[in-house]
């Protein structure tokens, strides 16, 4: 017999778009109705590789702002969470987010990855967003996509 | 998202629908939701014209019979595990028949594999996965099976 399916280890991806949120919301109702499950929100920023070359000493405190600004409006989702007694923690990394995502997925040993099928860089006439179409083609773990049909 | 009580199963026989369906019964258990399993059927347009060669209606009933008989098992497999579950066939094509059946039962979820029967090896997304991503009226899980 196959066991009902429980989640312990959610990651969701959030760069704060409309989508990043609605997922979130499908992620919280799946953390108290499958788990109890440990919800990790990640935060991924990624500087174009001609900029990676301004990623100085002299610019270490713009990136230092660019990751504490994150870590603020993730601290708030998180007492969010917290009060709706959910078990969370947030993770904000500098990097590409398709592998950013995936990597910490398969660090984390994730039941599953909760994401928009667009994120906030997203043109609005692509139809899927490439960071979901990579974490989709390469997770480790099942991958729940909320699209803008929904 | 309204809590979970109907799983679209979109299905090919092929190992990673195997191994979402296996998930799915999972699923369903967690949410007592009932399951729905779709086969689509779609012939390459090609196959049908070539040269003006008519293809007996035999040979369609035969593909039909045979894909019936595989949806008919698959159902056993989920109402077996006490899961309650329909089936629809279809000759639509896939991605049109999974987004449309979605809205007809009302699925709040639908589990696919990545890559289908028809998918190339090195293809790691395939075609009917990242049209149903992109056009669901629902949110969408997609599952991998292990054997890439």
């Amino acid at each position: 017999m196959i066991k009902a399916l429980r989640l312990h280890t959610m990651i969701v991806p959030m760069d704060f778009s409309p989508e990043a949120h609605r997922a979130l919301e499908v992620a919280r109702k799946l953390a108290k109705e499958a788990g109890p499950a440990h919800l990790i929100l990640l935060h991924a920023y990624f500087l174009p590789v001609e900029m990676e070359a301004l990623a100085t000493e002299q610019n270490l405190p713009l990136l230092d702002l660019l990751s504490s600004d994150a870590g603020k409006a993730l601290e708030r989702i998180l007492a969010d969470l917290q009060n709706a007694g959910i078990s969370s923690e947030f993770v904000v990394s500098r990097g590409y987010p398709g592998d950013v995502i995936v990597e910490l997925a398969r660090d984390k040993s994730a039941d599953i990855i909760v994401m928009g099928t667009h994120g906030r860089t997203g043109l609005p006439h692509v139809l899927l967003g490439s960071v979901a179409e990579r974490v989709i083609r390469s997770a480790p773990c099942p991958v729940i996509t909320v699209g803008p049909h929904q | 998202m309204t809590p979970i009580h109907t799983i679209l199963v979109p299905i090919d026989f092929s190992p990673h629908s195997t191994k979402a369906l296996q998930l799915a019964i999972g699923l369903a258990k967690t949410f007592s939701a009932q399951v729905h399993l779709l086969h689509a059927y779609h012939l390459p347009v090609s196959i049908t014209t070539p040269d003006a060669v008519v293809i007996p209606q035999s040979f369609w009933d035969s593909i039909r019979d045979a894909s019936a008989r595989k949806l008919e098992k698959s159902l056993h497999t989920v109402t077996s595990e006490g899961v309650k579950c329909e089936s629809h066939l279809t000759t639509q094509t896939p991605s049109a028949a999974i987004v449309e059946t979605a809205k007809q039962v009302r699925a709040d979820l639908i589990v696919m594999g990545t890559r289908g029967l028809s998918g190339l090896k090195h293809v790691l997304l395939g075609s009917v996965a990242e049209r149903t991503v992109r056009s669901a009226p629902c949110p969408v899980m997609t599952v991998r099976s292990e054997e890439e």
